[in-house]
């Protein structure tokens, strides 16, 4: 890569990673817990990002690598155009913990005032900024209380304030609607579409699929330390993504399509699928023939030999597999089909020195 | 700098929120009120208007023996600073402050503060430092009061008082240092606070050890030895000085040796042998120089002993001394502040009375002091000894050395902080 091809990828990725790796030493285990193996990923710069994955897949390992919280026994790759942990570009990301804990002797306000003071936003700004975010999030009224007497939801929406106090470019999430309620869960979504129209980079990290779906422009699916698909959804589905045109008459329906349309197979036998003549499969089982399409025209010849055979076409319909049915695929083993387990999917000694301690 | 006040404003923020720093400061004002309460006049102290029904202390404590400026500083740094805040202040602040560590670095907490531009190092210093907040209000306020309650009930405006601010700040992060490091390893405030007090603990036995047994031991035989010296030699001159000359007077009889006030008041056993012996004066010669060398074999015996144990004492001494040397030195710390105050002979004179009493009549001569092997000690010169040797030892040994101290706990917890994943 040419230097300003180099320039030009940093400068086009909000987070642009490659090859990190964390393996957690045990003090009791000579080997050591390999959370994270070669995890790559890229965000652009004005998109919502999602990552996903099931418990322990190293979601929150990587967000906290990212934020230096945890150190990477390897990592490759630059957060804003900067290597990971550089101050300059921390002092440009937002970052919102799960399981945050705001100090209960300060009060709303005060928590953005330090939090503020902690990410080098001039006073200045913070006079400013800091009634202005918790009016956004619906605490303005609460500025003077206590966080010890706030609910788990307010706590939510505070910590959301937090991560906005110092105008970030990038915004990093780790479950932004966890104890939120389904109104202040829109609130949260309209502030981080809002901040995305403003050009900032959002990078969620939650496990409820549906608000993710609703708000991310790409997404990443993370299983036992590894990304293992990562892209709009539109690309993540295309795969499979299929026409399901559901037909209706006497005898043999499938038999007398069979007979009508050669190029069908019936279903029901992994390989008996037929190809059309561009090649996308298609089969058939009880009625219900399945072209792999995501193009309208190309079924078209399917309806009209199933018409001329004398069968009566009872519905079409264009099938997008869902956030969840996608997660659900990535996360079940292919063989056994089981639930992956957490950590990555063996285990590696432990690297001496760096920090390792769980 | 924004964060470094950032986190200033939220330690003060955190100590206003904790009811124990303010039960402590509201008791730090009752102590001064209750010191400026106090005064001398000549016939001892009074409280307001009544006088203390104790003779013994109006005896050794009136206008006459003391300034009131120097009582009230005595008074200060002897309940006011070495009890009050360096034992009383410094638990409750201990107390409160166990928490401040293994709250800062508890899960959700840490993971917002780490997030922020701002070094690990750094940050872990600047909340070590801040933490010390509590005890530099707690000693600030008292000193000042302190300072008003000397100027205006003793007449002496002595700024050296505020010495006291970074003196008993000093002496509390030599133990806080332990309760971060412990904070840090166990994330438990509990745990923290409960090996510092060991620590602690540890710190008075062990200066218990090395200052008020082992060094008052090895100065009692150090200066028998001395005393044995020079009993053996008044003998050997008085053997020599007969056995030269046959013909010549007897000279007078030579008297043990002992520090100043034994020497006073001692009887010897063989006093009025002269009168017995007069009759006969080649038989009393003869007898003298026998007695004599009986004398110097028994002081020689006497003083082998005397040696070989002040020898061991010195050995178990320098390995307490060792000891103290890497563990801090909280009392000899705080005791700086007594050098500051009292310059002169300000504290001279009821120095003298309170060691007299303190010497009982042994001190003073009367039954002839403490034994050690063949001579009598005084308690009075070895507590002058003792005090003279621990007054010797340098400000850079006794910050010096429990700075390091300090320091290699800060730099232990440092090291964890650092390198932990959180």
């Amino acid at each position: 890569m040419t230097t300003l091809s180099a320039a030009a990828a940093h400068n086009e990725f909000a987070i642009d990673l490659a090859k990190v790796d964390k393996t957690y030493a045990s003090a009791w285990r000579k080997k050591g817990v390999h959370a994270l193996r070669d995890a790559t990923m890229r965000v652009r710069r004005g998109e919502v990002f999602g990552l996903l994955g099931p418990n322990g897949a190293g979601k929150s390992t990587l967000v906290k690598i990212l934020m230096t919280v945890i150190s990477p026994t390897r990592c490759e790759g630059r957060v804003l155009g900067k290597p990971v942990g550089n101050r300059d570009a921390l002092r440009r990301i937002g970052y919102l913990p799960e399981h945050h804990k705001f100090p209960d002797y300060l009060t709303g306000r005060q928590v953005l005032d330090f939090y503020g003071a902690m990410s080098k936003v001039p006073r200045a700004d913070l006079l400013k900024r800091a009634p202005e975010l918790l009016d956004l999030v619906g605490l303005g009224r609460w500025a003077g209380t206590s966080v010890r007497s706030y609910s788990k939801g307010m706590r939510q929406r505070l910590g959301i304030a937090q991560s906005l106090i110092n105008d970030p470019e990038l915004v990093l999430l780790d479950e932004p609607t966890d104890g939120v309620d389904p109104v202040g869960r829109r609130d949260i979504r309209e502030i981080l579409m809002e901040q995305k129209r403003r050009g900032k980079t959002v990078f969620l990290n939650s496990h409820l699929l549906s608000e993710l779906e609703m708000v991310c422009d790409r997404v990443a699916i993370m299983v036992q330390g590894r990304v293992t698909a990562q892209g709009t959804l539109d690309e993540l589905t295309a795969a499979d993504r299929r026409y399901e045109i559901e037909v209706a008459g006497d005898g043999e329906i499938d038999a007398r399509l069979g007979v009508a349309l050669p190029e069908i197979k019936a279903r029901g036998d992994a390989g008996a699928w037929g190809r059309l003549a561009d090649g996308e499969p298609v089969g058939c089982a009880q009625g219900l023939v399945v072209v792999g399409t995501t193009e309208a025209t190309k079924v078209q010849t399917i309806i009209d030999g199933a018409r001329a055979a004398g069968l009566v076409i009872r519905g079409v319909r264009a099938v997008r597999p869902s956030l969840e049915d996608l997660f659900m695929k990535a996360v079940m083993d292919p063989i056994t089909g089981r639930e992956l387990g957490p950590g990555a999917a063996d285990e590696s000694p432990a690297p001496r020195g760096g920090r390792n301690n769980r | 700098m924004i964060q470094t006040w950032a986190m200033i404003v939220d330690s003060y923020r955190e100590l206003n929120a904790r009811k124990l720093f303010w039960i402590t400061m509201a008791l730090s004002a009752l102590v001064t009120l209750v010191i400026a309460c106090l005064g001398i006049g000549p016939k001892g102290i009074t409280f307001l208007v009544w006088a203390f029904p104790i003779e013994a202390l109006g005896t050794i404590l009136n206008s006459n023996t003391l300034e009131p400026a120097a009582f009230y500083k005595i008074i200060f740094i002897t309940f006011g600073f070495s009890i009050w805040l360096t034992w009383a202040a410094m638990i409750l602040a201990l107390i409160s402050t166990a928490n401040i560590i293994p709250d800062f670095i508890s899960g959700g907490a840490i993971d917002l503060t780490l997030s922020k531009p701002i070094g690990r190092l750094r940050l872990f210093i600047t909340k070590f430092c801040t933490s010390l907040l509590f005890v530099a209000l707690q000693v600030g306020v008292f000193t000042v009061l302190a300072f008003f309650v000397i100027g205006i009930r003793g007449g002496a405006w002595s700024w050296g008082l505020f010495w006291a601010v970074p003196l008993v700040v000093l002496v509390f992060s030599y133990l806080y240092s332990v309760s971060a490091l412990v904070g840090m390893i166990t994330r438990s405030g509990m745990a923290a606070l409960l090996v510092t007090g060991l620590v602690w603990v540890a710190i008075f036995v062990v200066n218990l050890a090395e200052a008020g047994i082992l060094l008052n031991l090895r100065t009692q035989y150090d200066i028998s030895v001395t005393l044995h010296g020079s009993e053996i030699e008044k003998r050997q001159k008085e053997l020599a000085a007969i056995e030269s000359d046959p013909n010549a007077p007897l000279p007078q009889e030579a008297k043990p040796a002992a520090s100043d006030e034994v020497k006073a008041g001692a009887k010897p056993a063989w006093a009025g042998m002269d009168e017995l012996n007069a009759a006969d004066p080649a038989a009393q010669r003869a007898k003298r120089v026998e007695r004599l060398k009986r004398e110097i074999e028994e002081f020689e015996k006497s003083k082998a002993g005397v040696e070989g144990t002040a020898a061991d004492l010195h050995q178990y001494h320098a390995i307490a001394f060792a000891v103290k040397t890497i563990l801090p030195k909280t009392g000899e710390t705080t005791e700086l502040l007594g050098r500051v105050l009292f310059e002169g002979n300000e504290f001279d004179g009821v120095q003298d009375s309170m060691e007299e009493e303190r010497a009982g009549p042994g001190g003073r001569g009367g039954r002839g002091g403490i034994p050690v092997g063949a001579v009598r000690v005084s308690q009075r010169e070895v507590g002058r000894e003792v005090r003279k040797e621990i007054e010797s030892r340098s400000v850079w040994w006794v910050a010096g050395t429990s700075g390091a101290f300090m320091l290699t706990m800060l730099a232990s917890a440092c090291v964890i902080f650092v390198r932990r994943d959180f």
